[in-house]
């Protein structure tokens, strides 16, 4: 699992290789000490820090190299599956990208699952190969990532899509989406989306819209399908 | 365009922050060291325009706004507020300007007091600089400038607290108390960075029709640069606390001349699953720290297209053959013919 914002994720207190060491520790004490250290090191190094900085605090590597270092924990017990919760929100886009990149390439070379929980439609797009869309504590449309940019069949993922800001091809105008996100303590009735819904119907009101499939294996939640 | 227009203007602005603590300070005790945060910039917004501040982070964006606002002082350097130079003048004597000038912060949750009621929140600013005495004015007021920003205007409304308000509504609350007083000058610091996206556009739309209607100069902070696209008329990309580019934003956006912005630009991930990147993004190495700064060009550690003559010379901020753009790298002239 690597947590957003790695400033708060790493343990100021101890030295970078010594928690990636830790965490072999609890979780495979068979491991010898010589072993478990030559680990940290390589698995350091695969994430582009060089191995000599494993004696560091935290506050002596820059945001860009504690993410990775957040990585490098995550990668250590050789996991199937990373569960990333907006691992790239905080840092600055040049980093941003070579992280992205090396997540990209480590996934590739290791074959690893890749969640990746994120608001931010253009890091998707950079790196994910399914998606699926979340309102309001549920999955409203899931499919091929390629699919749902080009033709988005939920109307809160059209109108995501339609809301964000690109700084390539033409200028677009940006849609506004009306409303707030709601109170989940009290969520709407029917479709949780239909007082923001630009295309809500009479039966949005009452009835929960089922999940049903696409002709491209997607699913979408919404009385229009 | 007239002078008269000119709503600000900053000449070779600077703020150094003296460092105390540390071990830097046990190293050097015998000079004193500096984090230069804003380091020499230039330049000025118009009526009705808005200009992008953009650049990493601690390369000085909010030091540059707040000294625009003269919140922090300046170390040296001109803020010419309508053809006067605030910079010097003491707190006393802007206490007139202050009331034309205002800021929207970054985080709503913080920069509301939960004291406050949304009319106490939205009055305070007039009742505070004396602008309206009679109550019934500031009522009037408010209701009008609650209807500019998008929000309801009823007895319920007024007497909400901002914990009974949701984000989006907060800043649009933030952004009524700076235009409150019809001012001629607004900085906004990363204003919807907090904010969920799905309501990002709507405070974005109300900050770009006030900054038409009132014909505010407006300077807007960001991080990101797809933001900057859709608010502002110009751009200045800064790099360790200078300005290296200016322009128009689609210009700059589409030939960026500057090696930093260049790259800047390619970093920028692409909501488009058709153009993800495949190149790498030219640039080395990772920004240093404000308080030794590299000798000639401060980019040239990290620049690809680096010569010696860029461990020399520190370039200035000039005009190019476009008249509205500017850059500071004594090789861009060579740069821009190589890629063409
Ligand atoms: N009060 C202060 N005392 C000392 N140094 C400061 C102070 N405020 C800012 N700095 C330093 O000045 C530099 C510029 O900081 P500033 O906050 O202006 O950057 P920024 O561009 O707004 O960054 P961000 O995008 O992270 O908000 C940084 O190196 C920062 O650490
Ligand atoms: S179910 Fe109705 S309200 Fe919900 S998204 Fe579909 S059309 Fe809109
Ligand atoms: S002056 Fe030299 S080092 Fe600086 S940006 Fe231009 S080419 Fe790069
Ligand atoms: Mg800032």
């Amino acid at each position: 699992m690597i947590f957003q914002g790695a400033m708060n994720a790493l343990n100021p207190l101890h030295r970078v290789g010594n928690q990636i060491h830790e965490v072999i520790k609890i979780h495979e004490p068979h491991v010898s000490e010589e072993e478990g250290w030559e680990r940290v090191l390589d698995v350091l190094s695969r994430v582009g820090i060089d191995p000599s900085r494993a004696k560091d605090y935290p506050h002596q590597l820059s945001g860009g190299m504690q993410q990775r270092a957040l990585i490098a924990l995550s990668l250590v017990n050789n996991p199937d599956i990373i569960m990333a919760d907006e691992p790239v929100t905080a840092l600055d886009v040049i980093v941003q990208s070579q992280v992205l990149k090396e997540m990209k390439s480590l996934q590739g070379q290791l074959g690893l699952s890749l969640i990746m929980i994120t608001h931010d439609l253009s890091v998707i797009a950079e790196i994910c190969d399914s998606l699926a869309v979340m309102y309001a504590g549920q999955i409203v449309e899931y499919g091929k990532l390629r699919n749902l940019f080009k033709e988005p069949r939920h109307p809160y993922t059209e109108a995501l899509l339609n809301s964000f800001p690109s700084i390539t091809g033409v200028k677009k105008e940006l849609m506004e989406i009306p409303g707030a996100p709601p109170d989940l303590l009290n969520p709407p009735t029917g479709c949780r989306f239909h007082p923001r819904c630009m295309k809500v119907m009479d039966i949005c009101l009452s009835e929960d819209p089922k999940i049903v499939s696409t002709n491209d294996k997607g699913y979408v939640a919404c009385h229009l399908y | 365009m007239m002078s008269n227009d000119l709503i600000i203007e900053i000449k070779d602005l600077r703020k150094y922050y003296p460092i105390y603590k540390g071990f830097i300070k046990s190293i050097f005790s015998k000079e004193k060291t500096y984090v230069h945060a804003v380091d020499g910039i230039n330049f000025n917004i118009k009526a009705g325009e808005t200009l992008g501040l953009v650049g990493e982070s601690g390369c000085g964006k909010t030091t540059a706004g707040l000294l625009l606002l003269k919140l922090i002082e300046p170390t040296s350097g001109s803020i010419f507020f309508q053809g006067v130079d605030i910079a010097t003048l003491s707190e006393h004597e802007i206490k007139e300007i202050r009331k034309k000038m205002q800021i929207i912060f970054q985080n709503p949750y913080e920069s509301l007091s939960p004291r406050f009621n949304v009319l106490d929140a939205i009055a305070e600013p007039l009742r505070l600089l004396k602008v309206l005495k009679d109550e019934k004015a500031i009522l009037e007021r408010v209701k009008d400038t609650l209807k500019a920003v998008g929000l309801p205007q009823t007895e319920d409304f007024f007497e909400r607290f901002p914990h009974e308000l949701s984000g989006g509504q907060r800043q649009r609350i933030g952004v009524a108390r700076a235009f409150v007083l019809n001012p001629l000058f607004i900085v906004a610091d990363e204003p919807v960075s907090m904010l969920d996206v799905s309501i990002r556009v709507g405070v974005l739309r109300i900050m770009k029709e006030l900054v038409q209607q009132f014909r505010t100069g407006f300077l807007f902070i960001t991080h990101d640069l797809a933001l900057a696209r859709y608010m502002c008329d110009r751009v200045a990309v800064m790099y360790l606390g200078r300005i290296v580019e200016e322009g128009k934003t689609e210009e700059i956006i589409q030939n960026p001349l500057h090696p930093y912005t260049k790259a800047l630009i390619s970093a920028v991930p692409i909501p488009d699953p058709d153009a993800r990147r495949t190149k790498d993004i030219p640039i080395t190495g990772e920004v240093p720290s404000g308080i030794f700064l590299p000798l000639g060009c401060r980019f040239h550690p990290r620049c690809i297209y680096a010569k010696e003559e860029c461990r020399e010379t520190d370039p200035e901020l000039v005009r190019t053959n476009d008249n509205d753009h500017f850059v500071a790298c004594i090789r861009y002239n060579e740069i821009m013919n190589d890629n063409n």
